[in-house]
């Protein structure tokens, strides 16, 4: 397991490795620079919300009690992201990203 | 202790409970906390049956986890221009991800400054002034 401190934010946020596959994925299929630059835009901008405010940002879409999480999805700009928030530990898990309107190779 | 996935599911007729990792274990009841108890124990059993492990799980060394599929979320229809994305876009019910979550204690994951670095972004604090939808 490799998780680190994850900065001074009030969440760790954690990746799986196919997530970040999935993003690096995405990052290639795109070409044009200004899709490249909103793109890392509205990342930051989710893995920002992820950090500070994973219950405020995004929408509540259904509980998993037995795995003791809630899941959550969010859109900024093209970027979805499908995430998981720990009901008793201050953990976020990135559970899946997608772009709007294609742009997966 | 390794935690190991079952999955109990509404079906036309009554609930069906399965192990993912477990091929052919499968179970059928008419209710979702009858499913749940009889995967577990059909788990255990099949568990049992290989001594020598199943997929690598050891009837000793499981911690069967059963998650039951819950219902859809309705559609949402907010109508703030975002009710085609979520309705289109969440695949509410994802079995890797649920194995992912179940032993995330064991999983390899990686840091946001691991991700940027990945990405060849430089991991910033800072976002951006565009407001998220």
């Amino acid at each position: 397991m490799s998780l680190g401190d994850n900065g001074a934010a009030g969440y760790q946020l954690s990746y799986s490795a196919a997530v970040v596959q999935k993003l690096r994925r995405l990052r290639a299929g795109l070409s044009d620079p200004d899709e490249v630059r909103k793109f890392t835009a509205a990342l930051q901008i989710i893995i920002t919300r992820l950090r500070s405010d994973p219950l405020v940002f995004g929408e509540h879409r259904h509980p998993l009690p037995n795995l003791q999480v809630t899941v959550r999805a969010a859109v900024v700009g093209r970027l979805f992201v499908r995430y998981a928030v720990h009901n008793h530990l201050p953990l976020v898990f990135a559970l899946n990203f997608k772009l709007l309107g294609g742009g997966e190779p | 202790m390794t935690k190991l996935l079952a999955i109990v599911e509404p079906t036309e007729d009554g609930f069906r409970g399965y192990v993912p990792r477990l091929p052919g274990c499968e179970v059928r009841a008419a209710t979702a906390e009858q499913a749940e108890a009889d995967i577990q124990s059909a788990a255990r059993t099949h568990l049992a049956a290989h001594k020598d492990g199943t997929n690598g799980f050891h009837p000793d060394k499981v911690v069967i986890v059963v998650v039951v599929k819950p219902p859809p979320p309705p559609p949402r229809q907010r109508g703030d221009g975002l009710d085609e994305i979520y309705n289109q876009m969440d695949d509410y019910f994802n079995p890797e991800h649920l194995e992912l979550l179940l032993n995330w204690e064991e999983q390899q994951w990686f840091t946001f400054e691991e991700v940027m670095a990945e990405l060849g972004f430089e991991a910033t604090e800072s976002a951006t002034d565009e407001t998220p939808q």
